[in-house]
């Protein structure tokens, strides 16, 4: 299988003029996107995922490195042609309707007018704003936004798309339809670059995952590798702090709500756990054997690059 | 192809803005207002018409000029607009010449509709006397008929060097739009119009024997860099043909070139600015 996308030591920091001190927003970026999956692009805010998908559009340009879309530079005008961009919170111009707009991007790939027409009116029935192409943007909702964002992006009949949180700000019966359109791309044959917080849609659609935080790729492989394999819950209560720690060399991901332990562990490590905690005089409430999650894969792994859960800022969505 | 679609788009999308509207608006009202003005002598009345609707037309053009050429491009990459437009196959240098080139069209009809209003009120009042006298079988009078398409003639060229100054100031805004925010850029482009206009004075400075010696440098950059918007300052011999001039034709022709070379440098200079900036 070959790459849609190859970025090969792909760096880019901006100068705050505050602090006159150079923030490296991607550092050394290398990675792979097979041609016809879906690869998941995740990270907490501020892990550099934009600032890549944007030197990915030619947006902004690497201070070093290159990146290959297609086999040629990104950023290339041909290139450009055969991918399409979906950013987060789109905005286009209000004063157009919902086929205006879309017959203007239209018009930047020079698609002939009657093929355009045609193809407006099929993207708009896609996204389920056929009856309202006639309104003024100004007057659609935030999810009705999000569909023509997506419509825009199909415009071209593009073989990559990169969707940057697709489905934020829909509801949950949109929400399920975008995620059926993404799944349906990838039965087209193309390949989606697909940057978003919602881990459980992620979970579901994406054949590739990488996991990258502060500039840098913590973590890539295949969704069903990263989530092979089952851990145990152990909750128990009347644990102390003293016994978190002892715990805690077992399970670095545990924690206590007050005195309500819940760690999590590999299958043979369960006996050990559940010693410590007892001699400690804490009370097993539970073990529960289950399968790994990508949000236990996300967390673990950014908690292992030494960032605290604390600190992620995901916008509350890793529940969702 | 593409640069003519943006600029579509910014005729469009300018010509839907209520704030274009409403200067749009406003100088049309103060241009028909002057139909109310009382009638004095018809010499006199026919000297405050031209110089209050040609007033009018550039004071009002000033601000749609200024507005528009201060937004265009950094409201797109404000609002985020400009993702979605230079990641489909755009050029850079197509997009901020699509920019200008719709600035320049929505300036232009503008200009039109202000100029248009103009001229049908200073017909509508000055045509009058001309018609009563050949009912009167006054062809002397009537003489004056002539005399007004000829004077309509001269008001078009008038109207043509606002929009030529105009189009010059919304170069100048485009130009420093790209790299600078909207709030300084307003009071830059200003800045540069004011001393544009005043043009003559630098000049002067920069030849005085009365200034002093480290400013005259500074004199003459300005009087060379900052465009001269007082080239397009007509109408003085327009609303008083009877003063003797050069040849008006001429000089109108040389303004418009020399506004016509700046205005290209601009936009070029602009779009080698853009082909760098990080959106």
């Amino acid at each position: 299988m070959e790459n849609a996308i190859e970025i090969r030591d792909l760096t880019k920091s901006f100068h705050n003029v505050l602090t006159k001190e150079d923030v490296v927003a991607v550092d050394h970026l290398t990675l792979d996107v097979p041609e016809g999956q879906i690869f998941g692009f995740l990270g907490p805010n501020g892990a550099g995922k934009t600032t890549t998908i944007k030197m990915l559009l030619g947006l902004i340009f690497p201070d070093s490195g290159a990146a290959h879309i297609l086999g040629q530079p990104a950023g290339d005008i041909d290139v450009k042609r055969k991918i399409s961009y979906l950013p987060e919170t789109p905005y286009f111009y209000e004063h157009m309707t919902g086929f205006e707009v879309l017959d203007f991007y239209g018009t930047l790939f020079g698609i002939p007018a009657q093929k355009r027409k045609a193809r407006v009116s099929e993207l708009l029935e896609q996204v389920g704003l056929a009856s309202n192409m006639h309104k003024r943007l100004r007057f659609y909702s935030k999810g009705m936004l999000q569909r023509i964002g997506l419509a825009q992006a199909l415009v071209n009949d593009p073989r990559v798309l990169f969707l940057d949180e697709p489905t934020s700000g829909l509801d949950p019966i949109a929400h399920l339809e975008i995620r059926d359109l993404i799944l349906r791309l990838r039965e087209e044959g193309r390949t989606v670059f697909l940057s978003s917080h919602q881990l459980s849609d992620v979970e579901m659609v994406c054949d590739r995952v990488s996991i990258m935080n502060r500039g840098k790729v913590l973590k890539v492989g295949a969704l069903k590798d990263l989530l092979a394999g089952q851990t145990t819950e152990v909750r128990a209560e009347k644990v102390s702090d003293a016994a978190l720690a002892k715990v805690k060399e077992i399970a670095p991901d545990a924690f206590l709500v007050e005195d309500a332990l819940s760690a999590r562990v590999e299958p043979d490590q369960v006996n050990r756990l559940v010693d410590v905690v007892v001699q400690n005089g804490g009370h097993i409430v539970a073990v529960t054997p289950s399968q790994r999650t990508l949000e236990d894969i996300f967390i673990e792994t950014i908690q292992q690059a030494g960032m605290p859960v604390a600190d992620l800022s995901l916008e509350g969505s890793l529940s969702q | 192809m593409t640069t003519w679609v943006i600029a579509k788009n910014t005729l469009g999308e300018a010509m839907r803005r209520k704030i274009l509207n409403v200067f749009l608006i406003l100088a049309l009202g103060s241009v028909i207002i002057s139909l109310t003005f009382p009638f004095l002598d018809f010499r006199q009345q026919v000297t405050i018409l031209k110089s209050f609707g040609l007033g009018m037309v550039q004071f009002w053009g000033i601000f749609i000029a200024i507005i528009m050429g201060i937004t265009l491009i950094p409201s797109d990459v404000d609002q985020r607009t400009i993702y979605t437009i230079l990641s489909k196959p755009v050029k850079r240098y197509e997009y901020v010449v699509g920019r200008f080139l719709g600035a320049a069209i929505t300036l232009g009809l503008n200009i039109f509709l202000m100029g248009a209003a103009f001229l049908l009120v200073f017909a509508v009042k000055t045509n009058a006397p001309a018609f009563t006298a050949l009912g009167n079988y006054d062809f002397r009078g009537f003489l004056g008929l002539w005399q007004w398409s000829s004077e309509i003639s001269g008001l078009m060229g008038g109207i043509a060097m606002v929009y030529m100054k105009l189009l010059l100031l919304a170069a100048v805004a485009i130009f420093f739009s790209v790299f600078m925010s909207m709030t300084v850029n307003f009071f830059l482009s200003s800045a540069v119009f004011i001393i544009g206009n005043l043009s003559s004075v630098t000049e002067s400075m920069a030849s005085s024997p009365n200034t002093a010696a480290v400013l005259k440098p500074l004199y003459k950059a300005f009087h060379v860099l900052v465009p001269n918007f007082g080239n397009y300052d007509i109408q003085n011999p327009l609303i008083h043909p009877d003063v003797p001039q050069a040849d008006i034709g001429m000089y109108m022709l040389k303004a418009a070139l020399y506004g016509l070379a700046y205005t290209i440098i601009l936009v070029v200079l602009g779009v080698l600015v853009f082909q760098r900036k990080e959106v």
